[in-house]
């Protein structure tokens, strides 16, 4: 009803980019990597659905997202809610995916905390370290979100040490450079340095994927994942390519460009995808200016001139 | 189009006192399917069938809560609109939604900026993308006022009580949803601190 309403060429300008994007819409093909006896995953961490987390995919569009970005391991962390991160979870494991973690962004006042591997809510009302101490109760790995100098002063010298890990990657260092620096010297206040965390913080803007974490697993499975964290074994690319993490493990991945290569540049568009892209935009602005329901002005001459006419 | 943005009474007592019929699900189903479009374009820089259909379950919120709140600041509308029979309920879902055009343009200029964009050059992108967001937020304002004025019910007092009524309804049920648990710890600590509240 509502296609027949739409202008007809706008229309088809969009469905032409839709099978065009469609078309260039791939899973990639990967070989498994093992280096060093350990699996090398690629994981994200820090993902919102569109319930209740202002995310803009459903939990099962970001799992199919994930894939399609080449992820084998995600956690799909709801802001202070986990049934986002376990319908996601069901669904990878009825219909395929990555392996998804279920997690939750615990969202205090003065500080973010990402619980991975965690099936009850984390009560945000805590202090740091007794998040912490309740994500480790569960099984869980904790991890500072985005910590930017105002969240600083939650992290007490204690709670800090009890961190799994601590995002060295996230977009906003793409926006300034110096949020890299800040998140350096974050995990450098650690008496044990926490594993360094790559994540994308996945709303909707950029990639599933954009900032990632080369976990080094002795299995695939969420629990190998959830060791790997605990044991530091991560690889994460920041700012300008610069490599953070287990100084071996660093210069294992070094031995492989393309794990660097996919985790700091941006895949180049298809010539499907530039198809899609500007048809779509020209198709949805013709389609705005033969909204639905105003096809009476039209027929009535007024449109486009009606501004003019009348005024 | 140029006539709902630029003159919304004029466009509309027209559409109003066109014969079109109306429909319910016309203008939340086209609203819809350009959030689908964006949503693909945001998130992965083309337009596919998969994307699409996810931004438009993900989104199916926004248009259902305005159209139980219409439903509700309409409910009394049976007498007549300056002069003329009030227009049907479907009639008014369908222009209502065609008033909804400042939001469809931000949407897909946001969706263009996204989709030409690099991902890794978007960071000085979103801030002015959201703070534009005020300019459909009030541009709709002064459309909506017309479409009460001419769908509903002519005197502005009247006119204006629906539009704060409908405002209020949709706004606090969309904010409740998309940012929902979260609220509490994220956007009131932010509105005590504008507002200069402990």
């Amino acid at each position: 009803m509502a296609a027949s309403a739409m202008s007809r060429p706008a229309l088809g300008l969009v469905l032409l980019a839709t099978l065009a994007g469609t078309a260039a819409d791939r899973v990639p093909s990967r070989r498994p990597l093992v280096l060093g006896g350990y699996h090398v995953l690629a994981a994200d961490f820090h993902l919102h659905s569109s319930t209740w987390s202002d995310g803009a995919l459903t939990a099962f569009g970001l799992v199919l997202e994930a894939e399609h970005q080449g992820m084998d391991v995600i956690a799909i962390t709801g802001h202070n809610q986990v049934s986002d991160g376990q319908a996601g979870r069901w669904f990878s494991n009825h219909f395929g995916g990555p392996i998804v973690i279920v997690g939750q962004e615990i969202l205090s006042p003065g500080h973010h905390v990402i619980a991975v591997g965690t099936d009850q809510v984390v009560d945000s009302r805590l202090r740091v370290a007794a998040q912490v101490a309740e994500v480790h109760a569960q099984g869980g790995v904790a991890i500072a979100a985005h910590p930017l100098p105002q969240f600083w002063p939650a992290f007490n010298a204690d709670a800090i040490d009890a961190l799994d890990g601590a995002e060295i990657c996230h977009p906003l260092i793409y926006g300034n450079e110096a949020t890299q620096r800040d998140f350096e010297q974050f995990a450098a206040r650690a008496s044990k340095p926490p594993a360094a965390i790559g994540s994308s913080d996945f709303h909707g803007f950029g990639r599933i994927g954009m900032c990632r974490t080369y976990v080094f697993a002795r299995e695939v499975t969420a629990d190998a994942v959830l060791d790997a964290i605990r044991a530091r074994r991560t690889v994460v690319y920041g700012f300008g390519g610069k490599a953070y993490g287990d100084p071996a493990l660093i210069e294992l991945a070094a031995t492989h460009a393309e794990l660097r290569d996919a985790a700091t540049g941006d895949p180049a568009p298809t010539w499907l995808d530039w198809i899609s892209r500007t048809l779509g935009v020209i198709g949805l602005i013709g389609i705005a200016l033969r909204w639905p329901g105003t096809s009476s002005l039209w027929k009535l001459g007024a449109g486009a001139g009606a501004a003019r006419r009348f005024s | 189009m140029l006539s709902i943005l630029l003159r919304p009474a004029f466009a509309f007592r027209t559409l109003a006192d066109s014969a079109e019929q109306g429909s319910l699900w016309r203008g939340p189903i086209s609203l819809l399917f350009v959030f689908g479009c964006v949503i693909s374009l945001l998130a992965s820089g083309r337009l596919t069938i998969r994307l699409i259909a996810d931004g438009m379950v993900s989104f199916a919120f926004i248009p259902l809560f305005e159209v139980v709140a219409l439903a509700i600041v309409m409910r009394r509308t049976t007498g007549a609109a300056g002069g003329r029979a009030a227009v049907r309920f479907a009639r008014a879902v369908d222009l209502f939604f065609a008033g909804q055009l400042p939001w469809v343009l931000w949407l897909i200029v946001v969706g263009t900026v996204c989709a030409f964009v690099p991902p890794r050059e978007l960071g000085p992108w979103i801030r002015p993308a959201m703070a534009s967001s005020f300019v459909p937020l009030i541009w709709s304002l002064w459309i909506d006022f017309h479409f009460f004025r001419q769908a509903a019910d002519p005197p502005p007092a009247s006119a204006y009580r629906r539009l704060i009524a409908h405002r209020l309804m949709t706004w606090t049920a969309i904010v409740a949803y998309f940012l929902g648990i979260a609220i509490w710890h994220e956007v009131l600590p932010e509105v005590l601190t504008w507002l200069r509240l402990p």
